[in-house]
C-alpha cells in the first residue's frame, strides 16, 4: 500500500507527547545518577577527607615554628652561598660536564647494542636446542653451533664495550659530585629537616593540589561518569583470607567494606622516642569527631600491623559481627546499644532491625563476646600483663560461670571430638576410674571443672534433714551470701498446685538425701581434751581461715574475704550435739575426708605442746565455730491430705452469672481443680459403674458427705481431718443440675507419686503398684550376681522392693516413696550438677548444652508469653516483691493481679528511653543497657532472652503454667546475679559460637604464655591470693622538691654488682614505679610506688598535713634528679600528699594478719612492729619465680613442708593433682620470665668451681684451703650458723630470731636471687630481719678468709649453699671460728628472710 | 518503644501525600466533570448548579484530609483518623476465612458480569477508583496491613490488581458499546473507526513512546523500591512461610487441595494444554478483531471464572493472605507463627471404612504377590476410584443429553469431550475446596504406596 498522508492521531499532539515522555526518561535518568552520586559512603569519603586535610594543616601549622623557619631559613642561605660557589666553577669542571655529557650518550647506545646482541645470541641458542630436539645430522648440527659460537663471541665484545664506557661515565660523575659535595649535603640536610613537613604536604597535596592542573585533574576525574573509570572515591576491601562466615550453611570467603565509610578507622598517630614506637594513639579521637570519622580505639590490641590483630588479615565483621559487604548504614546490619539510640538512628539513617542477617552487629554491651571464637582460654581476655584486661566483661562472665557452676546444668564443651571450638567448661569426670577411660580414648577430652557445692554423699553426717529442707526453700534466707539458687518460690510457683506440691519436693528431697547419706567416719580429739573457745578464736584468726571465710565478730573486722561460706551462723546448721561437734572437728582437720573435691586445703591443724599445754587447733576452732549452739529449723512438711480444689465464697451475683436463680444460691464456688488432684479424679455412678467426672472451675459444691458446705474453711477443716484413701460424696451444681460424685482423700504426696508413675506405667499397673506398694518387679531381677539398677533405669528404683517377697508396712511404704519423690525431685531439677549426691554417679545435665548457643536460630527459643510477662510485670525490689513506684501499665489490665511478679518493666523502660530522648543526661548505663535487653527479649533477640532468664527465669511460664504439667514446668533456678553479672555472663555465653576460625587464627600462646594464663586459673582454683600478695600494694603521693626533698642516693661502685642484680629481679622503675609524669600546679611531683603501710597516723591528729603514714618501699625508683629509691627504704607522707592507694593484686589476709600482729609482736607496749610481722604472716609471692627453682616449688605445693620458723601459720596442702602443681611451679617462673620446668644451677657445675678456684688461687696464692673449703668455712662461720642450721650446727639460743634450715637453699632458691638476698636482704625483703653480713665497705669478719673481703666472701657463700650436700659429704659437720672474729658483729641480728 | 506501631509520623506523611495526589486528581475530574455532566437543574434551592460541585466538594475534603496529615510532626500515637478496630476485626474475620474469602471472589465476579452496564460507566468506575485508594489509605493505618502490603515486593502486585481491573474494565466499556450498536444493528465501533491498521508513523511512534515511559516506570521503581534483602538461603532451614514466586501462588494454593502431583503436574498440564486447545474446540465465530459480551457469554464468563476467583484471587490470597505455617491472615491480623489450625483432614477411603463400616483400612501385604497388592488397594479406594471415573466419564455425556445439548450438536464429540473434560478439571478446584470446608476431606482417592492421591 502506498504511503499516505493519513494519520490516525495528530502529529504534532504525538511530537508533544513524545518531547514530555523523553524529558521525563532524562530526568529519571538523572535521578538514577543522582541517587547513584549522592550514596552515603561517597558522602563520607568526601567528609573523611575534609578532617583530613584539616589534621594535615593543624600539623604542618604545628611544625611550623619560629625555630623550624630560623633552621630552614639558615639552610636555605647556605645552599645559597654553595650554589653560587658551584656557579662560579672553574673552566675544568665545565669541560669535565661536557665530556659526562657525551659519555651519558655513549653509555646509553652502548647499553642498547648489547642488549640486542645478546638477544641474537639467545635466540641462537634456542635454534641449538631445537636443532638437538629435531635431530638433525652432525653437520647441520655443527653449522648451528657455530653460529651460536660467533654470536656469542659479538655478544661478549659489545657487553665488554659498554661496561667499560659506563665504568669511565661513573667515574667521571664520581669526581663532578665530589666538586660538589658540600652542596648536596647542605641539601640533604635541609631535605631532612623539612621531612616532616614535606611528607604532610606531600598528603595535602594528593587531596587538595596547590597546581591548578593538578586540581582540575582531580576535580575532571570526580565528574559522574568519568569517576567509573579510576575512581578517588571508591569502595575500600578488606579480603581476610581463612576468617569465611557461614551463610546458609554454606561457607563463604569474608568481605568486609567497613572501611568505606569508617575512613579513618586505621588512622593512628605513633610516639616515637629514639625511633622506637612507644605508643599508639588513635589521630581522629573519639568523641572528638563523629562516627564514622574515628580511629579505632585501642592500637596496641587493633588493627595495626604490630597489633595481635592488624586489619588486613582480620577484617572487621569476624569481631563485630554485621554484613560486611553492605555499604550503606542499613546493609551493614547496624546494632544500636540501646532503644534511643535505635530512634534515633531511624530517624537519621532509616535504619530498621533486619532480623534476617543472621550476623547483627553486636551492639556495644556485647562486643567482648566475638573474642571467644579464638581465645578459648578466656583468661588471657582479662589478665594480661602486655595488653592488660582487653575483654573484661567476658573474662568476669567466665569468672561468674565458673564460680557458680553453670556448667554442672548445661554443658559448655570446647572440643568438636578433640578439635577445640571454644571454652571448654565441663564437669570432670565423677569417678578416677571414669576419667581413665577417657584419658586412654583418644578421642575424648575430659572436663576439669569440679561440681562448686559441697558433696552431699554424708550430709546426714552433717546436719539435719530439717535444715536441709529449710535452706534448699530459699538459701539465700539462711546465708545472704550464698552462690546457691533459688529453686522454689518463684514465679511459676505462685499457684494453687505448687502450693501443695512445692513443700511435699522440698520434703522429699531433705528425705531422699537423709536416707541415703553415706556413712562418715568422724574422727575426735585426744579422749578428754577440752576445746578452749577463746583460743579457737585465736586460731581462726591466724591459722589462714579468713583467707577464703568470712564470720560476723569485732575481732574479724576489715577482712571480708567471699571465697568460701560465710560462717557467721554456722553453727545453726551443724547437726546438735556430739556428732555435729566432731564432724566439724573432721571437716577442718582433714577436709577431703568428707568431700574427696573438696577446694578446702588441708592446713595442717595437728595437735602440738605449747608450754607444756596439750593444744588440738581443730578441736578449739570446731568449738569457736560452733558456739552458739544448733538451731531448731522448722519441722519438715508433712502432706496432709487434700482433694485439690480451689474454692472461693459464694455470692449471688456470681450465682446469677452462671445462670442459677435465687433458690440454687448455696454452696461454694469451684475457681480452680489442681491437676492430678483426687478432685480432678472424680466418679460419678451411672447404673452399676462408676465413670469419670472431674469437678471442673465454675461447678458449685453443695454438700460434703451429707452436709451442706457454706465456706471454704470448712473444707479445709475436713481435708485436716480426712483419713487418706476415705470416700467423699459431693454434691454439685454444674450447669444448674445436681449431680453427685466421689473423690478418693489422697495427699499431694500420693498425687505426685501417681503423677511420676505414669509416666512409666499405664494406669492398671500404675493402680497396682500403688495398691501392692511396690513397682512391679520379676523374681530374676533378683536372682543372686544380678542388679537390679540393670532391670530398672529410672528413678523408679526407689519403689522397688529390697527383696522380692518384701512386705512393707504403712510407714515404710510412705517413706519409700517420699524417697522416689525426693529423687525425682532431685534428678527434675539437677541438684547433682553442683553436688555429689548418691544415686546420681552416671547422671548428665539436665540443662541445654550452651557451646553453640550464641548462634542458636532464635526461632528455636521459647519465648512464650515474655512480650505479655514484661508489659505488666518484671520489676522486681532486692526482696524478691513489688516494686511498686512507676507502673503505668499494671492499673488498667486484669493481667496485673500477680502483685508478686513486680510492676511494669515496659513502663520503666518507656521512661528511659522517653527521658534520654529528651536529654536527660543522667540516665546510667545500666538502665540503658536493661532498655536495650527489653526490646531485645521482646523482640525475641538472644541477648534478651538470656536476660530475662537470668532475671527472672521462671517468667517463661507466664500464663503457660495453665497448660503445662507440674514436671514440664521451668525449672532453673534464679541466681542471686546482679545485673551486672548477668550482662557479663551474656556476653560470654552470646560469645559460645562454636565458629572456630582456622587454627592459626586462634589464639596459642608459647610455652610461657600458657603457664601463666593456666596458672592464673589455678590461682583462682585455690584462692592463692586470698593470703598472698601476688603484686604488692602501691600509693600514688604528691611530693614538693623544694619543701621536702626525698633524699635519693647514688649507687656506689661497690655495690654495682648488688644493683645489677637488683636491676634483673626487681627492675627500677618497672611498672609505672616512680615519677608518673605529672606535676601539680604547685610543683610538687606525682610519684606512685610499691610498697607497704609501716606506721598509720596519730588518730588522735586532725589536721591532714600532719597526719603521716610512714610508708616502705618494696621495689626501687629513680627519682626526677637521677637518684634512686631503694627498695626498703622508708618515708613519711602526710595524709594530704596522699592521691590513692592501689590495691595491687591479692594477699588481703596476709596484709590483715600483719595489721594485727603488729601491736602483738611489738616488743614496746602499745606499740607496732611492722617488721615482725610481715615475718610472720603470709609471704608475699611477687617476683616468686626470680627466688626458688621449679621442682622444688612443684614438691612443695604437692606437700608442703614447713619452711620459716617466724610464722604462725603454715603453707596448707591443696586437695590439687601434679599437672596442676606442675602448672603453678612454671606459672611463678614464667612470671618472673625465668626458665622451667628445669633450671642448671651453673654453681654447682664443675667449670663454674674450677672457673672460680682458677681466679682464688690467683688472688691468694698463700691461702689456707682450697677455694670450695674456704667458702664452706665462711659459711659455717659464725655469721651464717647464728641464726641459721647449717653445716650440723643447730641454732639453739632463744633470743634469736631463727631462719630457715640453710640445707634446703641447694634444692629449693636460684643462684642469682640467693646472692642479691646475702648482698642485701632488704632489698628483697624490706621487712626482713636478716642483717646484710658482707657490707661491701667494711672489713670482713672472718679476716683470713678471701682476704678479709666482703664481697669475696659474700660470692663465696652461695657456692658453698649451692655445692651443700658435697661439701657436707666431704667435710661433715663444721663450725668454723675465725681466730679474729670481730665481737661486734655477733651483736647483729639474726635473720629470716 | 512498641515494636509493632500502628502509626507513625513517617507513614502520616506517606499518608498525606496520597491524598494530596488523590485531591489533584479528583481536582482533574471535577473540571472533566464540568464539561461533560451537565448541571443539576436545582440543588438545595439554588438553581442551575453544575454536578462537578460535587467532586469540588470531594476534593476539597482531600485537600483537609492531606492537610491534617501532613501538618502531624510528633506524636503519631496521639491522631485519630485510623482503621477502627471493630472494622478490622470484621474483615479480618471475614477474609481469613477460605470460606468467606471465595464466596466473596465468586460474588465480585458475578457482580462483574451481572452488574456491566451500571459499572462500567465512567463516573462509577472512578468512584470505585477511589473508594479503593481510600480504603488502601486508611487501612496503611495498621501496621500488619503496611508490613503485607508495603512490602517492596508485594506492591507491584497492588499495582496489578489495578491493572487487571482496568483492563477488565475496558473490555467491558468497549463491549457494552459494541453490544449496544449490534444491538441497534449500527456498525461496530472498531469498523466505524477504521479499517485500516496505520503502521507508520502511528503505531512505531505509539511503541516508541510507550517503550520511553516503561523504561521511565522500570527506573523509578528501582529508585523508589529496594528488594528488600531476607534471610540467606539454607537447605536446612526455609522461610516460614516459603512462597512461590507471586504468578504461581495460584498453583501453590492448589497445593492446599490438592496432591502435589496434581497441583503441580497434571492440573498445570491440563492448564496449557487447555489453553492451546481453546482455538480448534471454540466453535463460535463471532467476536472475532471486535469487543463483544453477549456474542461471547459463555467464553468470557468461563474464561473470567477460571482467570478472576482461580487464578488472580489465588494470587491475592497466597501473596496477602496467607501467612505462616500457610496459615490464613486477615489483612489486619498479626503474622503470628504460633497460630495454628486444626487440620484434621480425613481421605475417602477412611470416611467409608473407619467412619461407616467401623473396619480397618484393607492394607496390601508388602509380601503378598503384586496382584493381591492392587486387590487390596482397589478394595480401599474402589469407592474414589468409581467416583472420579464417573466425574470425568459419565458427567460429559450427561451434559451433552441435558444443558449443553446445543453445544454437543454443533462441536461434534471430540470437540465436546475436550471442552467437557477441560471444565471439569476447572471445575474440580472449587468442587475440592467445598468438600475440604464441608467435609475435612482429603483425598478422594489416596494410594500413597504408589505416590498417587486425587
Amino acid at each position: 500500500m502506498p504511503a499516505s498522508e493519513q494519520y490516525w492521531r495528530s502529529l504534532p499532539q504525538m511530537h508533544k507527547v513524545f518531547a514530555a515522555s523523553a524529558i521525563l526518561l532524562l530526568g529519571v535518568t538523572l535521578l538514577m545518577m543522582y541517587k547513584d552520586e549522592s550514596r552515603s559512603w561517597k558522602q563520607y569519603q568526601i567528609q573523611g577527607e575534609k578532617y583530613r586535610l584539616e589534621k594535615i594543616q593543624e600539623g604542618m601549622q604545628e611544625i611550623n615554628t619560629a625555630e623550624y623557619q630560623e633552621k630552614v631559613a639558615a639552610l636555605e642561605s647556605r645552599i645559597n652561598d654553595l650554589q653560587s660557589v658551584w656557579d662560579n666553577r672553574s673552566e675544568e669542571v665545565v669541560g669535565m660536564q661536557r665530556k659526562l655529557v657525551r659519555l651519558e650518550g655513549q653509555v646509553q647506545i652502548q647499553k642498547a647494542e648489547s642488549k640486542s646482541k645478546n638477544a641474537s645470541r639467545d635466540k641462537a641458542r634456542a635454534d641449538y636446542d631445537l636443532a638437538i630436539e629435531a635431530q638433525l645430522g652432525p653437520e647441520e648440527l655443527a653449522a648451528v653451533l657455530e653460529t651460536f659460537e660467533s654470536d656469542k663471541l659479538v655478544a661478549e665484545k659489545t657487553a665488554l664495550k659498554y661496561q667499560q664506557t659506563l665504568l669511565s661515565y661513573e667515574d667521571l660523575k664520581n669526581k663532578i659530585d665530589t666538586k660538589r659535595e658540600k652542596l648536596d649535603a647542605a641539601k640533604d640536610e635541609l631535605k631532612q629537616a623539612k621531612m616532616a613537613q614535606d611528607a604532610l604536604d606531600e598528603q595535602k597535596q594528593s587531596l587538595k593540589p596547590d597546581s591548578s592542573l593538578v586540581a582540575m585533574k582531580r576535580w575532571f576525574k570526580q565528574l559522574p561518569i568519568i569517576n567509573g573509570f579510576d575512581p578517588i572515591y571508591k569502595i575500600q576491601y578488606d579480603w581476610p583470607s581463612k576468617l569465611e562466615e557461614e551463610i546458609g550453611m554454606v561457607k563463604v570467603g569474608r568481605v568486609d567494606r567497613c572501611r568505606t565509610c569508617h575512613v579513618n578507622i586505621d588512622d593512628f598517630s605513633v610516639v616515637r622516642e629514639n625511633g622506637a614506637v612507644v605508643a599508639m594513639g588513635q589521630t581522629f579521637k573519639s568523641g572528638d569527631y563523629p562516627e564514622p570519622f574515628c580511629s579505632h580505639p585501642n592500637p596496641e590490641v587493633y588493627l595495626t600491623a604490630s597489633s595481635p590483630h592488624p586489619v588486613n588479615d582480620f577484617g572487621c565483621t569476624v569481631c563485630h559481627g554485621g554484613d560486611g559487604s553492605g555499604t550503606s548504614f542499613q546493609n551493614a546490619e547496624h546494632t544500636p546499644a540501646d532503644p534511643a539510640m535505635a530512634e534515633n538512628w531511624a530517624e537519621e539513617h532509616h535504619w530498621h532491625s533486619n532480623h534476617f542477617w543472621e550476623y547483627p552487629m553486636h551492639p556495644e554491651q556485647f562486643i567482648e563476646s566475638s573474642c571467644l571464637k579464638c581465645h578459648h582460654n578466656v583468661v588471657e581476655l582479662g589478665i594480661n600483663e602486655q595488653y592488660g584486661a582487653t575483654a573484661p566483661k567476658v573474662f568476669k562472665g567466665w569468672e561468674t560461670i565458673r564460680d557458680y557452676g553453670c556448667f554442672g546444668c548445661h554443658e559448655v564443651n570446647g572440643y568438636d571430638g578433640t578439635t577445640p571450638i571454644g571454652p571448654d567448661l565441663r564437669l570432670e569426670p565423677n569417678s578416677p576410674e571414669e576419667l581413665a577411660a577417657m584419658l586412654a580414648d583418644p578421642n575424648m577430652i575430659p572436663g576439669t571443672m569440679r561440681k562448686v557445692g559441697p558433696s552431699l554423699r554424708h550430709i546426714a553426717s552433717k546436719t539435719t534433714p530439717e535444715f536441709i529442707a529449710y535452706w534448699t526453700e530459699e538459701p539465700k534466707r539462711f546465708r545472704p551470701t550464698t552462690k546457691m539458687p533459688q529453686f522454689f518460690d518463684l514465679s511459676n510457683q505462685h499457684d494453687a498446685m505448687a502450693a501443695l506440691l512445692q513443700p511435699v519436693e522440698i520434703t522429699a528431697i531433705a528425705k531422699y538425701l537423709e536416707s541415703k547419706s553415706e556413712k562418715f567416719e568422724y574422727s575426735q580429739p585426744q579422749d578428754g581434751y577440752e576445746p578452749d573457745v577463746k583460743r579457737g578464736e585465736e586460731l581462726f584468726s591466724k591459722r589462714g581461715c579468713l583467707a577464703c571465710h568470712s564470720k560476723e565478730g569485732e575481732a574479724f573486722a576489715g577482712i571480708n574475704a567471699n571465697f568460701g561460706p560465710d560462717l557467721s551462723k554456722i553453727h545453726e546448721k551443724i547437726k546438735p550435739g556430739e556428732d555435729g561437734f566432731q564432724w566439724m572437728y573432721t571437716w577442718i582437720k582433714e577436709p577431703s575426708r568428707y568431700h574427696t573435691r573438696t577446694k578446702m586445703p588441708d592446713l595442717y591443724l595437728k595437735p602440738y605442746t605449747e608450754a607444756e599445754t596439750y593444744i588440738d587447733p581443730a578441736a578449739d576452732i570446731a568449738a569457736f565455730l560452733l558456739q552458739g549452739g544448733s538451731r531448731e529449723f522448722p519441722a519438715l512438711a508433712e502432706a496432709k491430705p487434700n482433694l485439690g480444689l480451689v474454692l472461693e465464697h459464694f455470692t449471688e451475683e456470681d450465682a446469677k452469672k452462671l445462670g442459677l436463680t435465687a433458690d440454687d444460691f448455696r454452696g461454694v464456688l469451684v475457681t480452680e481443680v489442681v491437676q492430678g488432684s483426687p478432685s480432678s479424679r472424680a466418679v460419678k455412678q451411672v447404673g452399676d459403674k462408676w465413670t469419670p467426672s472431674p469437678i471442673v472451675p465454675s461447678d458449685v459444691i453443695v454438700s460434703l458427705n451429707g452436709t451442706a458446705l457454706n465456706s471454704a474453711d470448712q473444707l479445709a477443716d475436713f481435708e485436716n481431718a480426712a483419713e487418706v484413701g476415705s470416700e467423699v460424696n459431693l454434691k454439685l451444681l454444674r450447669s444448674s443440675k445436681e449431680i453427685s460424685v466421689r473423690v478418693i482423700v489422697t495427699t499431694p504426696a500420693d498425687d505426685l507419686v501417681r503423677l511420676f508413675l505414669g509416666k512409666a506405667l499405664n494406669a492398671d499397673d500404675l493402680e497396682k503398684a500403688l495398691d501392692s506398694r511396690r513397682y512391679p518387679v520379676s523374681k530374676e531381677m533378683y536372682e543372686p550376681e544380678t542388679n537390679l539398677g540393670n532391670f530398672i533405669k529410672g528413678d523408679e528404683i526407689e519403689l522397688a522392693p529390697l527383696a522380692f517377697d518384701e512386705e512393707l508396712t504403712d510407714e515404710e511404704w510412705e517413706e519409700r516413696k517420699l524417697v522416689y519423690l525426693g529423687r525425682r525431685t532431685i534428678s527434675r531439677y539437677g541438684c547433682y550438677g553442683c553436688h555429689d549426691i548418691p544415686g546420681f554417679e552416671e547422671a548428665r545435665p539436665i540443662g541445654t548444652a550452651l557451646q553453640d548457643w550464641g548462634r542458636k536460630d532464635t526461632s528455636k527459643l521459647a519465648f512464650e508469653h515474655i512480650h505479655e510477662y514484661l508489659h505488666h510485670h518484671g520489676e522486681m525490689t532486692d526482696a524478691g516483691h513489688e516494686d511498686s513506684s512507676h507502673d503505668d501499665h499494671a492499673s488498667h489490665d486484669d493481667h496485673g493481679h500477680h502483685s508478686a511478679l513486680g510492676t511494669s518493666t515496659a513502663a520503666r523502660v518507656e521512661k528511659i528511653v522517653k527521658s534520654v530522648k529528651a536529654g536527660a543526661k543522667d540516665v546510667s548505663e545500666q538502665d540503658l543497657t536493661e532498655a536495650s535487653l527489653y526490646k531485645s527479649a521482646i523482640t525475641h533477640g538472644r541477648a534478651g532472652f538470656l536476660w530475662q532468664k537470668l532475671r527472672q527465669p521462671r517468667s517463661y511460664d507466664f500464663k503457660k503454667i495453665e497448660t503445662k504439667g507440674w514436671d514440664e514446668r521451668l525449672r532453673m533456678p534464679k541466681f542471686p546475679f546482679q545485673p551486672d553479672q548477668i550482662e557479663a555472663v551474656s556476653t560470654f555465653v552470646l560469645g559460645l559460637v562454636a565458629q572456630p576460625p582456622a587454627p592459626e587464627y586462634q589464639f596459642t600462646p608459647d610455652k610461657s604464655q600458657d603457664a601463666i594464663f593456666n596458672g592464673e586459673k589455678l590461682l583462682a582454683k585455690y584462692n592463692c591470693a586470698g593470703c598472698h600478695v601476688l603484686d604488692m600494694n602501691s600509693v600514688e603521693f604528691e611530693y614538693d622538691p623544694a619543701a621536702l626533698a626525698i633524699k635519693g642516693q647514688e649507687i656506689p661502685e661497690m655495690y654495682q654488682p648488688a644493683f645489677d642484680l637488683l636491676s634483673h629481679i626487681k627492675p627500677i622503675g618497672a611498672g609505672g614505679q616512680g615519677a608518673t609524669g605529672e606535676v601539680t600546679e604547685d610543683g610538687s611531683v606525682v610519684y606512685k610506688a610499691k610498697g607497704f603501710i609501716q606506721g598509720i597516723p596519730d588518730p588522735d591528729e586532725e589536721d591532714a598535713e600532719y597526719r603521716f603514714y610512714s610508708y616502705r618501699f618494696w621495689d626501687g625508683f629513680q627519682l626526677e634528679d637521677g637518684k634512686y629509691i631503694m627498695p626498703s627504704e622508708a618515708l613519711q607522707i602526710a595524709e594530704g600528699q596522699i592521691r590513692a592507694f592501689h590495691d595491687n593484686r591479692g594477699g588481703d589476709f596476709g596484709e590483715w594478719l600483719v595489721g594485727k600482729l603488729a601491736p602483738e609482736l611489738s616488743k614496746t607496749p602499745g606499740g607496732t612492729d611492722y617488721n615482725a610481722a610481715w615475718q610472720a604472716s603470709v609471704p608475699p609471692l611477687a617476683g616468686e619465680g626470680h627466688k626458688v627453682q621449679t621442682p622444688w616449688l612443684y614438691k612443695f605445693l604437692k606437700n608442703p613442708e614447713p619452711l620459716r620458723r617466724t610464722t604462725v601459720l603454715r603453707m596448707p596442702r591443696f586437695n590439687m593433682n601434679d599437672e596442676e602443681a606442675q602448672t603453678l611451679a612454671n606459672y611463678f617462673a614464667a612470671k618472673a620470665g625465668q626458665s622451667f620446668p628445669y633450671q642448671l644451677i651453673p654453681e654447682s657445675q664443675p667449670e663454674h668451681q674450677i672457673a672460680e678456684a682458677k681466679v682464688y688461687e690467683e688472688n691468694y696464692p698463700d691461702a689456707e684451703h682450697d677455694y670450695l673449703t674456704a667458702s664452706w668455712n665462711v659459711l659455717n662461720g659464725p655469721l651464717c650458723r647464728k641464726c641459721h642450721n647449717v653445716g650440723g650446727n643447730v641454732v639453739n639460743d632463744p633470743k634469736q630470731i631463727k631462719g630457715p634450715n640453710l640445707q634446703r637453699v641447694e634444692e629449693r632458691l636460684r643462684p642469682e636471687w640467693s646472692q642479691l638476698w646475702v648482698y642485701k636482704p632488704m632489698w628483697v625483703y624490706p621487712y626482713t630481719a636478716m642483717p646484710e653480713n658482707f657490707p661491701p665497705d667494711k672489713p670482713a669478719e672472718m679476716k683470713e678468709l678471701f682476704g678479709g673481703e666482703n664481697p669475696r666472701q659474700a660470692q663465696s657463700v652461695i657456692d658453698a649453699l649451692f655445692n651443700y650436700s658435697e661439701l657436707m659429704d666431704i667435710h661433715g659437720p663444721t663450725t668454723y671460728n675465725p681466730q679474729t672474729a670481730d665481737p661486734a658483729a655477733d651483736a647483729a641480728a639474726g635473720g629470716a628472710e | 518503644m512498641n515494636p509493632h506501631p500502628d502509626l507513625t509520623v513517617g507513614v502520616i506523611h506517606g499518608l498525606g501525600w496520597l491524598y494530596l495526589l488523590l485531591f489533584f486528581m479528583n481536582l482533574g475530574w471535577a473540571v472533566h466533570s464540568f464539561k461533560k455532566d451537565g448541571h443539576h437543574e436545582s440543588l438545595f434551592g439554588v438553581k442551575h448548579v453544575p454536578k462537578a460541585v460535587w467532586w469540588a466538594a470531594y476534593a476539597f475534603m482531600l485537600l483537609m484530609l492531606s492537610t491534617a496529615h501532613l501538618f502531624v510532626d510528633s506524636d503519631a500515637d496521639e491522631f485519630l483518623i485510623m482503621l477502627p478496630v471493630w472494622f478490622k476485626n470484621i474483615a479480618d474475620a471475614v477474609i481469613a476465612n477460605p470460606i468467606s474469602f471465595f464466596l466473596i471472589s465468586l460474588v465480585i465476579y458475578a457482580a462483574i458480569i451481572i452488574l456491566r452496564d451500571w459499572w462500567v460507566k465512567p463516573t462509577v468506575a472512578w468512584v470505585l477508583f477511589n473508594l479503593s485508594v481510600l480504603f488502601i489509605g486508611i487501612s496503611m493505618t495498621d501496621f500488619d496491613f503496611r508490613q503485607i502490603v508495603g512490602k517492596p515486593d508485594n506492591v507491584p502486585i497492588l499495582g496489578m490488581l489495578y491493572l487487571v481491573g482496568y483492563t477488565t474494565w475496558l473490555y467491558f466499556y468497549k463491549s457494552k458499546e459494541n453490544d449496544k450498536r449490534i444491538a441497534e444493528g449500527r456498525p461496530l465501533l472498531e469498523k466505524e473507526q477504521s479499517d485500516q491498521v496505520l503502521v507508520w508513523p502511528d503505531l512505531v511512534y505509539t511503541e516508541m513512546i510507550c517503550m520511553i515511559l516503561l523504561t521511565a516506570l522500570l527506573i523509578v521503581w528501582g529508585v523508589a523500591l529496594q528488594a528488600p534483602l531476607e534471610e540467606p538461603a539454607s537447605a536446612v532451614k526455609t522461610p516460614n512461610p516459603s512462597k512461590a514466586p507471586w504468578y504461581f501462588l495460584g498453583l501453590q494454593e492448589m497445593l492446599v487441595y490438592f496432591d502435589p502431583w496434581m497441583a503441580g503436574v497434571v492440573l498445570p498440564s491440563v492448564i496449557l494444554g487447555g489453553l492451546m486447545a481453546i482455538p480448534y474446540i471454540d466453535f463460535n465465530t463471532k467476536g472475532n478483531g471486535y469487543y463483544t459480551f453477549n456474542e461471547r457469554k459463555f467464553a468470557v464468563s468461563t474464561f473470567l471464572f477460571g482467570f478472576l476467583p482461580l487464578w488472580v484471587g489465588m494470587i491475592v490470597l497466597g501473596t496477602f493472605i496467607r501467612g505462616p505455617n500457610w496459615n490464613m491472615f486477615g489483612l489486619y491480623e498479626y503474622w503470628d507463627v504460633h497460630k495454628l489450625e486444626v487440620l484434621n483432614n480425613k481421605n475417602l477411603s477412611d470416611f467409608l471404612w473407619l467412619d461407616a463400616l467401623a473396619l480397618p483400612l484393607p492394607k496390601p501385604d508388602p509380601t503378598s504377590s503384586a496382584l493381591a497388592q492392587l486387590g487390596a488397594i482397589l478394595q480401599r479406594e474402589g469407592l474414589g476410584l468409581i467416583l472420579v471415573v464417573l466425574y470425568l466419564f459419565a458427567i460429559p455425556p450427561l451434559l451433552a443429553i441435558t444443558i449443553f445439548k446445543k453445544f454437543f450438536i454443533k462441536m461434534g464429540f471430540v470437540r465436546f469431550m475436550v471442552l467437557a473434560n477441560l471444565f471439569l478439571f476447572m471445575a474440580s478446584l472449587p468442587l475440592k475446596m467445598v468438600l475440604r470446608w464441608t467435609f475435612n476431606l482429603k483425598y478422594i482417592v489416596s494410594i500413597p504406596e504408589w505416590v498417587f492421591n486425587i
